[in-house]
Order: C-alpha cells, then structure tokens, then sequence
C-alpha cells in the first residue's frame, strides 16, 4: 500500500510542471511521508511549524459561512504552496511561482483512495 | 484624502459573475471600506482572512530567502475568498464561484488601482 501512495505521488511530481515536493503530514506537521523530485525539500512549506499552521487556518475558515475549508493555496514570491485538507491528514504540494495549480487540483479528489491506510493507523492512535 | 463613496464605487466594480464581497481591511481585521451584500459576513470574514494571512505572511518573512506573500486562496465548499496586501492593508474577495484565474485577475487588477492612492496615505 505504502509503495503504491509513493508511486501516486510520484506520478503527480512528475506530471505536474514546477512541482517539487509532496508532504503528508498528521494535523500536527508531523510528517509521514516526504517525497520530492531531487531529494532536496525547499525551507518554507515543509516545516513542523508551517505544516501545523493549516490546522487553525482550515478550522477559522470554515467559519466563513461557505462551508468546510477544502484547500489553501498560498503564492509566495517565489513558491507555491497548495495544502489540502484531508482530516486528519494534512497533503501539502510545494513548487515554484509557475506551478499549475489547475492541473494539480485537478489530482486532488483522487488524493483520498490512497490515503485511507494512513487514516486508520491515525485514528487508532488518537483514540 | 481619500473619498469613500469613489473607494466603495471602485470596490463594488470586482462585485461580478459570483463575486459577493469586496473588502478593504487592515492587518489586524478591521474592515475599513466595504462593498457587497451581507454586511454581516463581511466583519467575520475579515476577521478570519487578515488572520490566515498574518499567520502564512509570517513563515514567509521568517524563511532564510525572504519570500513575501502575493496571495493567498482559501477554497471552501461554497466558494473562495481571495487576499493580497495592497500598501499596508489587505484587500479580499469573497467569492461564490469556483474560478480561480478569474479572482486572481480581479484582485490584481484591482490592486494595481488601489495601490497608488492607498501609498499615499500609508
């Protein structure tokens, strides 16, 4: 099952143009699996820190009277950061400024049949 | 100065195809001009964007490659709202549709309006 997350992932790293890292994390930032193009995992959108900071920003955007949160897209100066929320898990997709945000969510409902694993084992430690 | 009645007029103008609110605010969530429909929403909805913002701009300003933040998309169910920094506040969309490229040229174009006027009195 693990491979078979890996091997989606990898598919959206290298479909996706300018895409180079996929964090999935618990609602913590404590990350689970990190998978990046060239092994290398850019500072800003893969720490504990920023990876938590979408638990509080998901829950105070639900309150918007527009439902729950489903995503945050966040263009920075020279990243882009797509952070998806699949309670509990948190995805987290970093690329560069001219990542096609389009074509990656469009992955984003497929997210969920890969992920199932790694909700129980969660669930099961938090009860 | 700036005219208010000219501000609301010029904020209104982004008020189309799903386009419900348009908010101008600071970054501690006081809505200064405001153009839509429910003004009730409009407060809670500043409150919570200028809050998202301030905690995302901050990880920014703190990475070794100082990386400001441009915009931030905040995808709900029912719809988007969308915040950029124009001068020393924050503009934002609240949006019914789905059309991410449509808000993010509606928002840009409307900061390169506001950008001006607003630098003056900040």
């Amino acid at each position: 099952m693990s491979d078979e997350v890996k091997r989606f992932f990898t598919s959206i790293l290298n479909k996706v143009n300018g895409l180079n890292c996929v964090l999935i994390s618990d609602r913590d930032g404590v990350p689970l699996l990190k998978l990046s193009k060239d092994n290398k995992f850019p500072e800003l959108g893969t720490k504990q820190s920023f990876l938590s900071t979408f638990s509080i920003a998901t829950v105070q955007s639900s309150k918007m009277m527009l439902g729950k949160n489903k995503q945050i897209i966040l263009c920075y100066k020279s990243s882009t950061i797509v952070q998806l929320n699949k309670a509990p898990l948190i995805i987290t997709f970093v690329g560069t400024e001219s990542t096609n945000i389009g074509h990656l969510l469009t992955y984003a409902n497929e997210v969920d049949k890969y992920l199932e694993e790694y909700k129980i084992v969660l669930e099961q430690n938090l009860i | 100065m700036l005219k208010p009645k000219v501000l609301t007029n010029v904020l209104s103008q982004a008020n189309t195809g799903g386009v419900e609110n348009t908010l101008l605010l600071n970054s501690d969530g006081t809505l200064l001009a405001f153009s839509g429909f429910h003004n009730r929403d409009a407060r809670i909805t500043s409150a919570i964007a200028s809050n998202v913002w301030c905690a995302y701009e901050k990880h920014g300003h703190n990475s070794f490659r100082e990386d400001p933040l441009n915009y931030l998309i905040i995808n709900c169910e029912g719809g988007n709202v969308i915040v950029t920094q124009v001068a020393n506040l924050l503009l934002c969309l609240y949006a019914t549709t789905n059309d991410f490229g449509l808000l993010k040229a509606k928002i840009a174009k409307l900061k390169e309006t506001l950008e001006q006027p607003l630098m003056s009195i900040s």
